[in-house]
């Protein structure tokens, strides 16, 4: 298939997937406050007595709002206020066109300032990464990685790789997902889960200590330079993941990933090739149930 | 929150002798099996044969646990083995030769403290003349002169990290042509050459900004977003270890050499 037929239908994916673009709410100047004014001015003389909504309650109006009749009745055909009446002759064309900008905005109850707007972005672009990864400690039963703490050069980084498929989820979601965000959009993911505390289970004496010795003999001259000799035991830089207390699960399922050449690493493979999966099972071991550089 | 975390975990610092030995890469070469470390059989081909490392774990009878600190240091730094055999520059004494007594008696008691495993060395396979040992004693008569490096910056780099050995081209006696400084050799790594490190723009490295550069020796992450694999992954995992203040007089060491314009050798 030619690239870019692939490329087409890829996109196409994305877009019909689980994971849409969220763009967040627009900005919106007009909020529930203004509209309210012009309903009291112009539709509470007869509404709710002679006929519902009341207009003056704001999930009522709402209602009107998002079924399309307000503007329909109102700005397109005028049919409302009645023609014939003294409240439609009152009524100017400026606040009929209050009414339309309300409901296009979305029909918010307050006004949306620009700041908020972004905070609202953040905040719905990462709902979606929260459902898997959730906030602080890893699940060491799924492949999925504990993202809160790692940097947001290393996050970003890994975000455009699935969006330009460099690094593939075999379940295709992280590509669906990195594909639906813009740069702006992956730079506030990573920001956000770098801003978030990593969780420090309390250090206990691990199940399997022949095991975690294993690892830490492996570890000490393969892994150690770059993952732990920074700052505190952390990685040596910031394009570096922070390994510690990661999911057992997703290291292990890394770890083959690297060796089999599925996730493209020259500087990985050349760690895990003629490793075991005894020896790679040791290390995610190890690196799971972290207690410190020397035991 | 990351003060936090740092300030919870476990202080590691590492000690001076862990730092040389680091850099130094003891490691890469003498260890086949990560589970065995210093215990030697790695092989390197080159023109004049194969060369085996041998074990430098401190094992009484295989390895180096007999050796004094003396005949450590003479070793290391002047290519002449306790029995009196001149090395193969295969083992690059002449880049350690600058090291500092300081350093060296640093990295001796690191060494020591690393666990001993039992382990043969296996002997070097060379063509004749080159398997004449005898020959090496002339080879350091001829070659070996070393200097006192003049900042820190070469110290780090043509000492500790030795990039010379495999970045710069040798001559068909195996010492270094100097006039082709850092500008690459033939010598083949999984298929691929050590590259022109000097800031040629069309060569060399020529378009890495400071911040490449150290991106690249704390990661192992290319201008391009590839990562560097086979033995140069093994020389990232002690470059991420330098200190900032090193890492930055290594930087400045590469930015300001000469360029050299030399086609990558095929």
């Amino acid at each position: 298939m030619k690239w870019w037929v692939l490329l087409f239908l890829l996109v196409g994916c994305s877009a019909e997937g689980p994971h849409k673009p969220v763009n967040g709410r627009q900005k919106s100047e007009v909020g529930f406050e203004k509209v309210r004014g012009v309903f009291a001015k112009h539709c509470s003389g007869c509404h709710p007595s002679r006929s519902p909504p009341d207009w003056l309650v704001y999930d009522q109006a709402r209602t009107y709002a998002d079924n399309g009749l307000l503007v329909k009745r109102v700005v397109q055909e005028k049919s409302m206020p009645p023609p014939s009446s003294a409240e439609a002759a009152q009524m100017t064309e400026e606040e009929r066109q209050i009414i339309a900008s309300w409901v296009a905005a979305g029909a918010p109850e307050k006004v949306v300032a620009r700041g908020e707007v972004d905070q609202a972005g953040a905040n719905a672009l990462t709902q979606q990464c929260l459902q898997c990864h959730g906030k602080g400690s890893a699940k060491s039963d799924l492949p999925i990685p504990s993202l809160a703490g790692q940097t947001k050069e290393y996050l970003a980084r890994q975000l455009r790789r699935y969006k330009w498929r460099d690094r593939i989820d075999p379940t295709d979601q992280m590509n669906k997902v990195a594909m639906s965000l813009t740069d702006d959009d992956i730079g506030k993911v990573a920001s956000y889960y770098a801003g978030l505390a990593k969780d420090q289970p309390a250090p206990s004496a691990p199940s399997d200590m022949a095991k975690w010795q294993a690892g830490y003999q492996l570890a000490r001259w393969t892994c150690s330079g770059c993952h732990t000799s920074g700052p505190g035991n952390g990685p040596a830089s910031v394009w570096v993941p922070d390994l510690r207390f990661q999911s057992q699960f997703y290291l292990l399922n890394q770890l083959l990933r690297f060796r089999s050449q599925e996730r493209k690493s020259e500087l990985m493979r050349h760690f895990v090739e003629g490793q075991s999966p005894e020896d790679l099972e040791a290390l995610a071991y190890y690196f799971a149930n972290w207690k410190g550089q020397n035991p | 929150m990351k003060i936090l975390l740092a300030m919870m975990s476990f202080s590691f610092a590492m000690s001076q002798g862990e730092y040389v030995f680091r850099l130094g890469g003891c490691v890469h070469c003498h260890t086949v099996e990560a589970k065995r470390p210093l215990t030697g059989g790695r092989s390197l081909v080159t023109p004049f044969g194969t060369f085996y490392t041998p074990n430098i774990s401190p094992d009484p009878e295989t390895g180096i646990g007999r050796w004094t600190y003396e005949q450590f240091s003479r070793a290391l730094r002047q290519g002449v083995a306790p029995d009196g055999r001149v090395y193969y520059p295969s083992f690059p004494y002449s880049s350690f030769a600058q090291l500092t007594d300081e350093d060296t008696k640093a990295l001796w008691e690191f060494m020591t403290t690393m666990p001993p495993f039992h382990q043969v060395s296996r002997v070097h396979d060379l063509s004749f003349p080159f398997n004449q040992s005898f020959l090496m004693r002339i080879w350091r008569t001829l070659f070996f002169s070393p200097s006192q490096p003049p900042t820190r910056g070469s110290y780090l780099v043509e000492s500790m990290l030795h990039c010379a050995e495999c970045h710069t081209p040798r001559n068909s006696f195996g010492a270094f042509e100097m006039n082709q400084w850092m500008a690459g050799s033939s010598m083949k790594f999984d298929g691929r050459v050590p590259p022109n490190l000097t800031p040629d723009p069309e060569t060399g490295l020529g378009s890495w900004t400071e911040a490449d550069w150290v991106k690249f020796l704390s990661s192992g992450i290319l201008p391009s977003g590839r990562t560097v694999g086979s033995e140069m992954a093994s020389v990232i995992s002690a470059t991420a270890v330098l200190r900032p203040e090193d890492r930055k007089a290594v930087v400045d060491y590469f930015r300001s050499l000469p360029p050299i314009h030399r086609e990558k050798t095929k």
